[in-house]
């Protein structure tokens, strides 16, 4: 993920015009195809695949949680 | 994971008025964004504060990023007594506002709110419009992309609707 100018990621919003602009520099790497997918969703549809999501991430948190124990028991 | 069938029939069922905010609500919406909590802004009536407090309850709620073994009571007094409460639940991390900066506390956020059925329950979340008011009200760099995801589904719905 690209982020933010550094100078504008670290202080508090300044002022509208600015955090608009920054919002416009994101608007340009929004994947828009996958917002209309999730439009053609019922609000309930559209929860179930963000439980759905949830697992997935949790899923793969815990292999990388389970792949480091190695490292730690060695260091031990 | 969050269990959100069990958290709106936990407070639907008890007639908790409440208005779903934030992450959750924005995917409501179509947001394609995974978020892992659940924000809901609650009205803060002694009777609705119990009904809450009631439904919470059977969820084992904990304060969340509190030191271990500071004493903790989710009871009515004190939700009365305090305003926002962040919690981890058996339905997943929830985070509960009395108010929220550009948005005010539930009755002057309810005419923003839109009910939508889920799971069986008619769920109040607010519109996509104030959501993306409410973000860029509060003014954190973090939000700042979740905002254009917003915004450009606000201009897809737009669009589909024309």
């Amino acid at each position: 993920m690209t982020g933010p100018p550094s100078d504008v990621a670290s202080g508090p919003a300044r002022d509208g015009d600015s955090i608009s602009a920054i919002i416009d520099l994101y608007k340009k790497d929004v994947d828009r195809s996958l917002l209309r997918s999730r439009l053609a969703l019922t609000p309930e549809q559209r929860l179930i695949e963000l439980m759905r999501m949830q697992r997935v991430a949790e899923e793969f948190a815990r292999a990388g949680r389970a792949a480091r124990l190695p490292e730690q028991d060695a260091s031990a | 994971m969050t269990d959100l069938p069990n958290l709106i029939e936990a407070l639907s069922s008890r007639d908790v008025r409440f208005i779903v905010i934030g992450g959750i609500a924005g995917v409501a919406h179509g947001a394609a964004r995974v978020t892992f909590d659940i924000d809901c802004v609650y009205e803060r009536s002694p009777d609705n504060v119990a009904r809450l407090v009631e439904a919470i309850t059977a969820l084992a709620p904990a304060l969340r990023g509190a030191p271990a073994g500071l004493p903790f009571r989710f009871d009515v007094s004190t939700v009365l007594a305090g305003l926002n409460f962040p919690l981890d639940t058996t339905a997943g991390p929830l985070d509960l506002f009395g108010e929220v900066a550009g948005g005010g506390d539930y009755a002057r956020l309810l005419p923003q709110a839109e009910e939508l059925r889920v799971f069986g329950r008619m769920c109040r979340v607010v519109s996509l419009r104030k959501l993306i008011e409410l973000k860029r009200a509060a003014g954190r760099p973090k939000d700042f992309e979740a905002i254009a995801e917003l915004e450009s589904l606000a201009e897809e719905r737009d669009l589909r609707d024309r």
